[in-house]
């Protein structure tokens, strides 16, 4: 039986935990430096940007004061720009009312009589009347629904009644 | 003595976890809300940049506006949608045309409605009886479309007599706007006119006013209300 003596055992545990304790250090000198970085950095930008946001600000408030002494050019702006606004909702004014009365007054004659006619926002139209017979009656008929009436898009005819006399009574509607 | 030992063998270890745990709570208390603000104040940044950017634009655009030109067209369009309720001018307007058309005028309601104001501009109509030829009648229509201030024609009934005169019932409606007591925040964003609105403005700039020409109004600057005459 022989046993082994290392008489170096001691010295190697040494030299391990000498080892240990130097990456240990390093460790600690490493996030201490980043963490030093970091705290540095965030410093850095948030005042950087602190002051970026007091110069906006300050550039803001010139910019009010300078809007301000154009108060009265805005509110002339806004009058003008509010009334052509409101304007420009019922732009073009409508045209079709003189051109649908000149044509339905037109067909007035001795055969054919317009007894009233209506025009209501520029859209609809009502016209009532007689004619003396029936061939005047399907004469305007023809001429009113024929395709060089480019005024209205749609024409009803509501009632069509005879009279003892002979005469044709009529309610006609059209869309403008 | 052993005692010394083990804490000189534990001291690198030691600083290690005490410097982690600084760094840890340092982080904790003071980086991360510090990193929170700065995310804050870039968010800010970025608003205010924007707020400064349509600031810019709108001091600009009032700067490029010429004020005698603004002045001008304000007349203009006060004058087509006058600020107040004026239910005096129409009448004379309708008595004026009617007179100048020799058309006749039967009768005159007026309905005064209420003082609500859809998008800041209210109205009011007028239901005038008036009696001529169906040339009269014409011309009193489309000189009314053409006049200060602007009327409306909501409904023409027409009747036909057997004399071959007419008599006819028209609906008129008529505006106004008044002014805003206030113009609004400095920072409210500018809108701009339309070349529909430029094109709408040409276009009434060629309207006439029957009445005789008032003084023109003259808009008061100040701290005070702008819009007060």
């Amino acid at each position: 039986m022989s046993k082994k003596i290392d008489f170096l055992d001691a010295y190697k545990k040494q030299l391990s935990q000498e080892g240990k304790n130097t990456i240990l250090n390093k460790m600690t000198l490493s996030i201490l430096v980043i963490y030093c970085l970091f705290l540095l950095g965030t410093f850095f930008i948030w005042s950087f940007l602190k002051r970026d946001y007091s110069e906006v600000n300050r550039q803001i408030e010139e910019k009010k004061l300078k809007i301000d002494q154009l108060r009265k050019r805005e509110s002339l702006y806004l009058i003008l720009k509010k009334r052509l606004s409101f304007l420009s909702g019922m732009w073009p004014l409508p045209e079709k009312d003189i051109q649908f009365l000149s044509f339905i007054y037109n067909f007035s004659s001795s055969d054919l009589r317009i007894n009233d006619f209506k025009i209501s926002n520029n859209k609809v139209a009502q016209v009532n009347g007689e004619a003396t017979n029936a061939l005047s009656m399907a004469d305007f008929l023809e001429k009113i629904t024929g395709p060089e009436n480019n005024i209205f898009s749609k024409i009803t005819l509501n009632s069509l009644s005879r009279e003892k006399s002979g005469a044709y009574k009529f309610s006609l509607s059209f869309n403008l | 003595m052993t005692g010394n030992i083990n804490l000189a063998k534990y001291k690198s270890f030691l600083t290690f976890i005490i410097l982690l745990l600084f760094v840890v709570i340092s982080v904790l208390n003071f980086i991360r809300p510090k990193v929170g603000e700065i995310f804050q104040i870039r968010g800010k940044i970025n608003n205010e940049k924007r707020k400064l950017a349509e600031l810019t634009q709108k001091e600009s655009y009032l700067n490029n506006l010429d004020e005698f030109e603004l002045n001008q067209k304000t007349q203009v369009v006060l004058k087509a949608i006058p600020a107040e309720k004026d239910v005096i001018t129409p009448f004379s307007i309708f008595k004026i045309l009617a007179s100048q058309f020799n058309l006749e005028i039967q009768g005159v309601d007026i309905n005064l409605g209420d003082d609500s104001l859809k998008n800041d501009v209210g109205s009011f109509s007028f239901f005038l009886k008036v009696k001529g030829t169906f040339e009269q009648l014409v011309n009193f229509i489309e000189k009314m479309k053409k006049i200060f201030p602007i009327m409306s024609i909501k409904e023409v009934d027409v009747e036909i007599k057997k004399d071959n005169s007419l008599l006819a019932k028209i609906l008129i409606e008529t505006y106004y706007s008044p002014f805003p007591e206030k113009i609004g925040s400095v920072e409210s964003p500018i809108l701009l006119v339309t070349s529909q609105e430029e094109k709408i403005y040409q276009e009434i700039s060629g309207f006439s006013s029957i009445l005789p020409e008032t003084e023109e109004i003259d808009i008061k600057m100040g701290k005070e209300n702008p819009f007060a005459f």
